[in-house]
């Protein structure tokens, strides 16, 4: 899903987020243990776009509460 | 629509008044009295009309900017034919010029719809423009206006029809009244992670008309499909 950051996908992550209320930092270490590793080609590219989300979704639930 | 509309429509059938009007369910004077445009096509009937005499729905009459805030888009845009979405039974009330204006002016959109908006554009390239600009100005839309407009002309650039002429013009309209301020493309409350992110990643035909978005019509999911 990484592989997609346009504006759809912020928002369908959005909702994901919104529906199953998941700990971030559980995304996190388990992109970095179990998803980076395995990624072909660059990953800093989707670094960044998970850096992007995390920050995005933080946002989001700040709004919320 | 026009009580010429309303004339040529029944003639290209080849139907009398008695026929057109038996099958509208109104009487033949009824049907007289709206071609000679001494009653006003009442809104609930419009549909009838379309289905009836196979007119574009760009012969639709216009609800009024009070009805934008509450228009059903993606019923809308499915009745209109919008392949995005499941494809609606019910028959458009909505002329397409309208529903895009109505659409750009809403402060937040699902991006779904956001990016149904160049299919618009595109497949009613024929809807009366001048109108639409002048609108899209009345209510600082053109940036808006000018993205779709843009979007739509790239997805026939492979193409040398009508549409792409037409749409050339159209942003060659646009372009000298284009805002100077950078707005949204109908997404007002993104958060400012994804503002930051968009100054610097927005895609091209975005930063030409001053908007963070990073749509593009390699995004658009009726890219592939055929016009």
């Amino acid at each position: 899903m990484l592989n997609g950051n346009i504006e759809r996908d912020r928002e369908d992550v959005r909702y994901l987020c919104r529906s199953i209320p998941f700990d971030l930092a559980v995304l996190r270490r388990r992109y970095h243990a179990e998803l980076r590793p395995y990624i072909i080609g660059d990953p800093k590219r989707h670094d960044l776009t998970l850096d992007l989300w995390i920050e995005m979704l933080e946002e989001d639930r700040k709004r919320a509460t | 629509m026009t009580g010429h509309d309303l004339r040529e429509g029944r003639k290209r059938r080849g139907w009398t008044q008695q026929e057109a009007a038996r099958r509208l369910r109104v009487s033949q004077g009824y049907l007289s009295m709206l071609e000679r445009e001494r009653r006003s096509l009442p809104g609930n009937m419009a549909g009838a009309v379309l289905k009836t005499f196979e007119v574009s729905p760009l012969a639709l009459p216009f609800h009024g900017e009070s009805a934008w805030a509450g228009v059903k888009l993606v019923e809308e845009l499915s009745a209109l034919g919008y392949p995005g979405f499941a494809r609606s039974r019910r028959r458009a009330n909505w002329n397409p010029a309208e529903l895009l204006l109505a659409a750009l002016s809403w402060p937040n959109l699902e991006r779904r719809v956001a990016e149904a908006l160049p299919w618009l554009a595109l497949t009613y390239y024929k809807m009366e423009w001048r109108l639409v600009i002048r609108k899209a100005k009345l209510h600082d839309l053109q940036n808006r206006l000018g993205l779709v407009v843009t979007l739509a002309r790239r997805l026939t650039e492979r193409q040398t029809g009508d549409s792409s002429a037409q749409l050339i013009l159209v942003e060659g309209r646009l372009r000298p009244s284009m805002l100077a301020k950078t707005g949204t493309f109908c997404h007002e409350n993104m958060t400012q992670a994804e503002r930051r992110w968009l100054v610097e990643n927005s895609s091209v035909p975005a930063k030409q008309w001053n908007l963070l978005s990073d749509l593009s019509p390699e995004h658009l999911p009726h890219a592939e499909w055929k016009y």
